[in-house]
């Protein structure tokens, strides 16, 4: 019985070819030497894998609780209404975030509106639309690659296009426009993935009906990969909310005694006023730079908890 | 040609079946890349009747009839040459539009593949986007009754078509392509996802559908084609073998070629 007898289905099995089978496999059954089952050893390893696991997830929840612990005890009793309504001030005791509050928030809002659109137009682009090509993998690529451009980078580029070229000055969207640059490839590669993860039997099922490319990505191919696109976009935007060098590289200011009221404004941000306290000397200072990261961490949560309750949202509306 | 077919064909004059035809594909050559996969291929599918393809796995039947939606246009790589005529018209020419293609000749897919949401909408949504004038009820109702559906969900039409069976998401399937009226519907190896009763209940649907729609459907299975196709055509390495009405094709095929498939020998 040859190979291709198999394949293609045109072999009779005779009685005597069973009993030959069934012959063969009582042969094996009567050699255990030719099996080494090691249950033993096989057990150990998994008892050492979960070990391991385990050891990692406590070592990172230690961490935070470290971090935690020491910033709440410095902070927390300087947290106050007060504090985040003031202006920094020479005098520590009535220094406050109020500017880089404002200042971080209005960042993020800005970054937000300028990077989402992109990133995830460039995405839909580059998964849905653009052919297989030598240039499609090039870019590839090098979007990966800039994912791990260090941010001082981006502040550089920040500084040459949208300080000088574009003459922004070191305003607000000098700083937004850089911090977008910095998370866009991030946002691109996870917005890919999640578009990878749409059915393609739900693609050709739309563009089956007479569908337009547009109205299936729109209707169908985005919902679904919403939940796995929120998770990369909420991701980076927290990026950016920490981030300061490339802020400091285009000129954020480290005081600032009023609130940005336009995109064309000075601006500071919260990583950069804690950065500032920290590396005073007087020990006042460092109280209010712990209670800066509280804040600060505080904005974190909050972006993030939004992200898993709209995840959540388009969990339950995709009916799987 | 291939080699080593050549010799073994024998009278391989063209079938005609009495027009109008709804889908006439003339000299369809496709290739994905150097691979060649439907040669030459002529073929005409006339008005309400049930055509059958069938041959051997990778024997390019499934190629051929993604090409006459122009599903094709999907696959990267994928070449065609010749004509394949809808109601007379090359869809192949450059004016023609292959969403309005898509609009008229529907497709069920090999995998039952619902919307990830309500059976309602997943019915609607093609008639929206459409720009369906009329009663979306009534449309649900009508699509799903044809699909011999409603019975089993009338009261659920709120609820996920995911959640149904695979049988059931198939018609869900079918019902969707009905319910944009169109004039032919490619079917893909619909019931080789499905259990022997929810194929029954398919095949049934089809000779009941036989009456509104032109239906080309892939199929592995010799005895579906035999139970509704009207024709049948068998391919063989990218190339139609013989055509010509599903009695005939089954019981005095022309090629051995075809006796050996539909007798079992090979495939």
């Amino acid at each position: 019985m040859s190979e291709s007898d198999l394949t293609q289905g045109t072999a009779s099995i005779s009685s005597s070819k069973i009993r030959e089978a069934t012959a063969q496999y009582k042969q094996v059954r009567m050699h255990p030497v030719q099996w080494r089952p090691r249950r033993a050893r096989r057990k150990i390893a998994g008892v050492l894998f979960l070990l391991f696991t385990l050891a990692a997830t406590l070592l990172g929840v230690a961490a935070l609780v470290l971090l935690l612990e020491s910033v709440i005890s410095q902070g927390w009793s300087r947290l106050s209404w007060d504090f985040l309504n003031n202006f920094p001030s020479r005098i520590a005791s009535r220094a406050g975030i109020k500017a880089a509050l404002v200042g971080s928030i209005y960042l993020t809002g800005l970054v937000a509106v300028i990077a989402i659109p992109f990133g995830v137009g460039a995405a839909v682009y580059l998964e849905e639309f653009a052919a297989d090509t030598k240039w499609r993998r090039v870019i590839d690529i090098n979007i990966a690659n800039l994912a791990g451009v260090p941010s001082i980078v981006y502040g550089m580029l920040g500084l040459m296009l949208f300080v000088r070229i574009c003459a922004f000055g070191h305003s607000l969207l000098a700083g937004a426009c850089t911090m977008s640059l910095l998370i866009l490839p991030v946002i691109i590669v996870t917005s890919r993935e999640a578009l990878k993860t749409v059915p393609n039997g739900v693609r050709l099922a739309a563009l089956g009906l007479g569908a337009t490319k547009w109205q299936t990505v729109r209707a169908h191919v985005l919902p679904t990969a919403m939940p796995g696109i929120l998770t990369g976009v909420i991701l980076s935007l927290s990026r950016a909310v920490g981030e300061t060098a490339p802020l400091l590289m285009i000129g954020a200011l480290s005081y600032m005694a009023f609130v940005p009221e336009s995109p064309m404004d000075d601006f500071t941000v919260l990583p950069i006023q804690i950065f500032n306290w920290s590396s005073r000397p007087q020990d006042e200072f460092r109280v209010a730079a712990a209670a800066g990261i509280l804040v600060l961490l505080g904005i974190l949560l909050t972006v993030n908890s939004c992200a898993i309750f709209m995840r959540m949202r388009y969990q339950r509306k995709m009916q799987w | 040609m291939v080699k080593g077919i050549e010799d073994k064909l024998g009278d391989r004059r063209p079938f005609e079946p009495s027009p109008p035809y709804a889908i006439e594909a003339r000299e369809v050559n496709i290739a994905y890349g150097s691979r060649r996969a439907v040669l030459d291929v002529t073929l005409k599918v006339p008005e309400r009747t049930i055509v059958a393809l069938i041959g051997p796995s990778g024997c390019g039947k499934s190629t051929l009839l993604r090409s006459i939606n122009r599903m094709n246009d999907f696959v990267t790589g994928a070449k065609i040459s010749g004509e394949i005529l809808f109601r007379g018209q090359n869809i192949y020419e450059p004016e023609a539009d292959p969403v309005l293609i898509r609009r008229q000749i529907g497709m069920v897919f090999q995998k039952p593949n619902p919307f990830p949401t309500s059976i309602r909408k997943n019915i609607t949504w093609g008639p929206k986007i459409n720009g369906f004038q009329g009663n979306y009820d009534d449309l649900v109702e009508t699509s799903l009754r044809r699909a011999a559906l409603w019975d089993e969900v009338a009261g659920k039409l709120d609820e996920s078509g995911l959640a149904l069976s695979g049988g059931q998401q198939q018609r869900l399937c079918i019902a969707r392509a009905i319910a944009m009226d169109p004039d032919v519907i490619l079917m893909d190896e619909p019931c080789s996802a499905l259990d022997p009763s929810s194929t029954l209940k398919i095949e049934n649907l089809l000779l009941e559908l036989k009456d509104r729609f032109t239906i080309i459907i892939v199929t592995h299975n010799m005895q579906q084609a035999r139970r509704v196709s009207d024709y049948t055509a068998f391919m063989y390495q990218g190339e139609l073998i013989e055509y010509g009405p599903t009695d005939e094709v089954f019981e005095t095929p022309r090629q051995e070629l075809t006796r050996d498939y539909v007798s079992g020998r090979f495939g």
